[in-house]
């Protein structure tokens, strides 16, 4: 039998476990908006949707519709890495989008 | 221009006028995609880096900069792609010119006409009531400067529309 003392086993965390479990909430609840502008094309609007957002032509006009005639729609409510993916994919194709936490 | 899908590529077809044209955009959004952020022309960097959208995000003032880089490097990644189109079309040819296009290609070049509409619209501080002029007279009254960048954001959207009816056609 080895006389070496074990190092001693750490205890878990148990303070942080409860912010870990909030924060994967908030985590998983954030708006992806995208507002209206006057140069972008609304086809434009439909291709970007169809190709960053893999939504079918129906849906990609209804949302643009929704852009175009109220200022803004809501495309999708995900997580925050993936918000935070489409982000920056809609704004690298030029159109005008910003994130929130869902409510 | 004609663009049509063929062979799974998009295939666009251009006149020497519109050669000349893109082959000016090209050039002149090449010089602008090296730029960093800080550097370009403030107006413009308001519109294709616009940060109200981290801001929504809650990112501190070092996420924004990274988000920053590397939506600058997303732009970046297509200057080699819009060195060898502009080399192609400044070559003269009666015929005119001939691209033809892969789908992410595609999107480049769409994204690139995008942004140029967006930068002379950023520049010349047009906005709803410019870009919904009813008709040619009103057109005539603004600077000249307004209402070449009008053309050719009009010019422009024609091509996008032409690219955009062939790829959703595919």
């Amino acid at each position: 039998m080895s006389t070496e003392t074990l190092p001693p086993v750490e205890k878990p965390k148990e303070s942080s476990r409860p912010e870990e479990k909030i924060k994967e909430a908030f985590d998983k609840s954030w708006n992806v908006i995208v507002w209206n502008d006057p140069v972008n094309l609304t086809t434009y609007v439909v291709h970007v949707f169809m190709r960053v957002l893999g939504f079918n032509k129906e849906k990609a006009t209804k949302h643009m519709l929704e852009v175009h005639q109220l200022g803004r729609s809501l495309v999708a409510t995900e997580t925050r890495e993936r918000a935070e993916f489409y982000h920056q994919q809609i704004q690298a194709f030029g159109l005008n989008v910003t994130i929130e936490p869902s409510s | 221009m004609k663009a049509r899908m063929h062979g799974g590529k998009l295939v666009v077809h251009l006149n020497a006028f519109e050669a000349r044209l893109l082959d000016r955009v090209f050039r002149v959004i090449l010089k602008n995609y090296e730029l960093k952020p800080a550097d370009l022309d403030p107006a413009v960097a308001e519109v294709w880096y616009a940060t109200r959208g981290c801001r929504g995000a809650q990112m501190s003032a070092e996420e924004t900069g990274e988000w920053l880089s590397a939506l600058h490097q997303l732009k970046s990644d297509s200057i080699r792609r819009l060195e060898v189109w502009a080399g192609r079309l400044s070559a003269s040819k009666p015929g005119g010119h001939r691209l033809a296009l892969e789908l992410g290609e595609a999107d480049v070049l769409l994204k690139v006409l995008n942004d140029y509409r967006m930068m002379v619209a950023a520049r010349q501080q047009l906005g709803e009531a410019e870009m919904n002029l009813a008709d040619d007279f009103e057109l005539l009254e603004l600077p000249p400067g307004r209402r070449i960048a009008l053309m050719e954001i009009d010019i422009l959207g024609a091509l996008m529309e032409q690219i955009l009816a062939a790829l959703l056609q595919d």
